[in-house]
């Protein structure tokens, strides 16, 4: 016991002598960013104007009145009772935006830390995006080009064809045979077709059944918008929103909480943070700005001069089928990627699935049902334990109970 | 030659369908429509275009609008908040306004269901003011909850705030019921209060009456 004690001793007698030396430091030097960070920024930047104005130079500002600076930053209630004048200006300035200021709990040393760290402050240089701007619209130009191509592998038939009789006709003259007339190229044609006529009948038979396969998929896709994607007055982007901000759907879609539309965000939900962010990543301030135009907003105030931004229907259900995002999302429990896809990779709304019948009951058919997530169950269960217990076993014979034995499948759930 | 001629006007027909059946591109148009009266609903629906004024679907209410509701458990939640966004009611309902919601392991779990929703991609996870939009951009991060600014703040001010923003934040008022506010405070405070329950006598002492 002895000799680990002896041999601890001054490896412990280092660590004090660190750990005083660190929190010394620490005390002495009060970390201005860090205290910026944690205290200030909430509100105020240090080289622009926010809710507060710019923390740059305001010593300067306040130079000869660093007491009142001082006093405002620990208890802005007090400060403005003294009746300072400089104080005064400042409310009235700034308390339209962001009210009183909260009072800090710093002393001299940290606050005079952040103006120093302010003063200093220089903005990082600004990021180079890669890549440019990303294209929202793609123009399928392929037919054009096939179009092109087939002009050309035509002209060079028709050029080949006249160099053939041009060198046929060459070899009659050389043997002193009689000049034929060309034959037209639909004669010719049909010679060779009743030269060949098995062949002919297998190429025919192929173009019937890739054609019949062709309106067969055709007919099928009447009605249904899969992938259908239009654009949008504003070039939105759930891959920055939903991806890279990691904002839920809901926050923007809180229609899907509480009613049968997902909704599509009133503007006063952008102005949440766009109040602030007059820049995007990808289309500079170019769409942001229809936001502002939108709901009037001239940078500091609404003028009240507002023009509604018509979207443009994504997902439409015809009017015989009932859908409810609320039943799906809160009761069921349904992710919204399931119907939607991965949006964090997407620009503007798009609709991924097929929205037909077939679609909703293959999932109505397989889905689970989590008896214990919903008070709604109890009653269907305590309804068929008083009413059909036969029918309850018949359920629980393959030990789970999907949406289609509680009824997913019949008419009047949807169509109603 | 009769059956060449047959071969011809069939190939023709066909390089003809295809060709139609071909015309692809203008995302505007989501594709061919069969029967649009079932889609053209006569019920008005939302975020339909009528080209009528009279006929508009989604609409702001009338000002001064009070929910109806006949469960009488949550008729007031529908009444006016009485404080109006200034500097003077936001600590006035500081310390004025408390909640009628209790803090129960319950309202905490429902609370942090809501948060997850419409909060924490600012304030985080655990309310330190590290969510996905301070981090990954320029936004500037909150106050951290249990940090020196918001450690002790009200219920009242958390109600305040939400229903009219303050500072950088927006008003949540249109997103969130004034029942889902008071829920949400419930595991705000426990963030607050570094993530443990708080005992809190008044509401205790209502939850007996």
């Amino acid at each position: 016991m002895n000799t680990i004690r002896l041999i601890n001793k001054p490896f412990f007698f280092l660590f004090t002598i660190t750990l005083f030396f660190t929190v010394n430091a620490s005390f002495a030097q009060p970390d201005g960013a860090k205290l910026f960070k944690a205290n200030c920024a909430a509100c105020h930047k240090p080289d622009k104007d926010l809710v507060g104005p710019a923390l740059k130079g305001a010593l300067e500002r306040w130079e000869g009145n660093e007491e009142m600076l001082m006093l405002w930053v620990k208890n802005p209630q007090k400060a403005l009772e003294t009746g300072d004048q400089q104080v005064k200006k400042l409310y009235d300035e700034w308390s339209p935006k962001g009210g009183m200021m909260t009072p800090q709990s710093l002393n001299d040393e940290e606050i005079m830390a952040v103006f120093a760290y302010a003063d200093a402050y220089a903005p990082p240089a600004p990021k180079v995006e890669q890549g440019g701007k990303i294209t929202y619209v793609k123009q399928d130009d392929s037919w054009l080009w096939l179009a092109v191509l087939s002009v050309l592998l035509i002209t060079a038939i028709l050029v080949l064809r006249s160099v053939v009789n041009v060198l046929q006709n060459a070899i009659r003259i050389e043997k002193g045979e009689d000049l034929e007339s060309a034959i037209p190229v639909g004669d010719s044609i049909g010679n060779w077709l009743s030269n060949n006529k098995v062949l002919t009948f297998f190429i025919t038979l192929f173009i019937v059944i890739a054609l019949f396969i062709k309106v067969w998929d055709e007919a099928l896709a009447i009605g249904v918008y899969e992938g259908y994607k239009p654009v949008q007055p504003i070039e939105y982007s759930h891959e920055v929103h939903a991806g890279k901000l990691e904002i839920e759907c809901v926050y923007c879609h809180s229609g899907a909480l509480q009613s049968r539309t997902a909704m599509i965000p009133s503007a006063n939900v952008c102005m949440n943070c766009h109040n602030a962010v007059s820049e995007g990543p990808l289309t500079g301030t170019e769409e942001i700005q229809k936001i502002y135009d939108a709901l009037g907003w001239d940078g500091s105030a609404y003028t009240g001069e507002t023009t509604p931004i018509e979207w443009v229907k994504v997902h439409n259900l015809p009017d015989h089928v009932y859908f409810s995002h609320q039943q799906h999302y809160v009761v069921g429990d349904v992710d919204c990627t399931e119907c939607h896809g991965d949006m964090t990779k997407e620009t503007v709304g798009k609709q991924n699935a097929k929205l037909t019948m077939a679609w909703c009951l293959e999932c109505h058919n397989t889905m689970e049902i989590d008896i214990n997530s919903s008070a709604y169950y109890d009653e269907v269960h305590n309804r068929l334990l008083e009413h059909g217990e036969e029918e309850l076993k018949g359920y629980l014979e393959d030990g789970k109970i999907t949406v289609r034995e509680l009824g997913g499948f019949e008419c009047s759930k949807c169509h109603y | 030659m009769k059956l060449s001629k047959l071969y011809r006007n069939i190939g023709l027909a066909s390089l003809a369908l295809m060709g139609i059946s071909c015309g692809e591109g203008d995302p505007n148009s989501p594709g061919i429509e069969y029967m649009p009266d079932m889609y053209r609903s006569p019920s008005i629906e939302v975020y339909v275009d009528y080209e009528n004024p009279s006929v508009s679907s989604v609409r702001v209410p009338v000002a001064g609008t009070i929910v109806f509701t006949s469960d009488e458990a949550n008729e007031m939640y529908n009444y006016p908040y009485p404080y109006a966004d200034s500097f003077e009611d936001y600590e006035r309902a500081g310390l004025e306004v408390t909640s009628p919601i209790p803090m129960t392991e319950e309202t905490v779990e429902e609370g942090k269901v809501i948060y997850g929703n419409f909060c924490l991609h600012c304030h985080g996870k655990s309310g330190q003011g590290d969510g996905g939009v301070p981090s990954n951009s320029e936004y500037p991060p909150p106050p951290a909850y249990d940090g020196n600014n918001l450690k002790n703040l009200p219920e009242g001010k958390m109600f305040h705030t939400i229903t009219y923003g303050k500072g950088m934040m927006g008003s949540h008022a249109s997103q969130l019921s004034k029942k889902d506010r008071w829920t949400v405070i419930q595991y705000v405070k426990y963030l607050q209060n570094g993530g443990k329950m708080v005992a809190d006598v008044s509401n205790e002492a209502s939850v007996e009456e």
